[in-house]
């Protein structure tokens, strides 16, 4: 894989779990994020399990996102093993 | 041909100079501001020159006991990075001599655990740590920050033992070392190098979490960067101040770190496990 797909995957699953910029800059009154709803959801509304399920979700969108570098992961280390 | 190249580098050296310009900016009037009054810091025709004041500084750190809060950061982080390098060691080196389908498998889901988002984790941490009741202490911090950092001290380490030739362990163990005795009288002298690069990471990682500690932690039990967070969102100008100048005092440890161990920070990014 050329690394510029790399870097642009690297680059795609931070922007995913951006978290800071949005609790402080806006307090997630005009933007929020996947991370900041489960935090919302768990300290402010004080409710587990839909921010439990918030998580799964989150999980589910990461995993989409890591097929590719996995597989690539994969077949590099298959070498070794 | 002498002329472009010279052309070349005035181009490069200015865009570089006009990014570190634009990049340090923020960083920069955050420093200058902490120093100010609220009414010269945010008025409305921007104020190049304004009041002295340390006032910032004093209130956060000696009314508002933020000394705690960095004892809290430094005792959190330096077991975190302690208890993640000793363990990582261990599996690092392990994972990069066996062979096996046991150790791949492992690896592979190692690096899908250092993917997922640390919010993913926190309302089973939260819930599982209040049934406990062991919430807003320092280990259940600890705990968390060493979960989320181990597949990425593993990767890293592993990578940095596997570069070491396993004949150097060969060659102990025919000197009459035991597996044990040549990881740690061979094999770990010549790691310290790795070791250092990923403990800088795990520094970093600890250091600056801010979701896990702002939500496992309260009061005095609280690192800086949660501790700053509530005074940025306060509505007094007095406490935004104050975490104007909190955040700068967090920011002066790291760029003292950075400065110091750039070379093995580089190295680190080169020869590390998210190598493309």
């Amino acid at each position: 894989m050329p690394l510029i797909t790399f870097v642009t995957m690297i680059h795609l699953m931070d922007a995913y779990r951006v978290f800071e910029p949005v609790l402080v800059l806006t307090q997630g009154t005009f933007t929020t994020s996947v991370q900041y709803l489960t935090y919302y959801v768990l300290l402010e509304e004080n409710n587990p399990f839909k921010a439990s399920a918030a998580a799964v979700l989150t999980v589910l969108g990461i995993a989409v996102l890591l097929i590719p570098m996995l597989r690539k992961t994969w077949r590099e280390q298959r070498q070794g093993f | 041909m002498r002329r472009s190249t010279s052309l070349g580098q005035i181009l490069l050296y200015g865009g570089l100079l006009a990014w570190l310009l634009l990049a340090s900016l923020p960083i920069v009037w955050a420093a200058v501001i902490s120093f100010r009054q609220y009414v010269d810091a945010f008025s409305a025709p921007l104020k190049w020159i304004a009041p002295f004041t340390l006032e910032n500084y004093t209130g956060l750190w000696i009314d508002k006991a933020f000394y705690v809060n960095f004892a809290n950061t430094m005792l959190v982080t330096v077991c975190t990075v302690v208890i993640s390098l000793s363990t990582g060691c261990l599996a690092g080196y392990a994972l990069a001599r066996y062979r096996g389908n046991v150790g791949f498998w492992l690896l592979m889901v190692a690096l899908a655990f250092r993917a997922l988002p640390h919010s993913t984790l926190l309302p089973s941490f939260f819930t599982i740590f209040d049934a406990l009741g062991i919430r807003n202490t320092y280990f259940s911090l600890i705990f968390v920050l060493v979960a989320i950092n181990q597949p990425f001290t593993i990767w890293m380490l592993r990578s940095f033992f596997a570069g070491i030739p396993a004949e150097l362990d060969e060659a102990a163990q025919v000197d009459g070392c035991t597996r044990l005795q040549a990881f740690r009288r061979v094999i770990m002298p010549v790691m310290w190098p790795g070791v250092v690069t990923t403990g800088l990471f795990s520094f970093l990682l600890a250091y600056n979490d801010f979701l896990l500690s702002s939500a496992l932690t309260n009061a005095d039990k609280m690192t800086m960067p949660a501790a700053i967070a509530n005074s940025i969102h306060a509505e007094s100008e007095v406490l935004l101040m104050q975490g104007v100048a909190g955040s700068v005092s967090i920011a002066i440890p790291l760029i003292l770190l950075v400065a110091f161990f750039q070379r093995q920070i580089v190295s680190g990014l080169t020869q590390g496990a998210v190598k493309g």
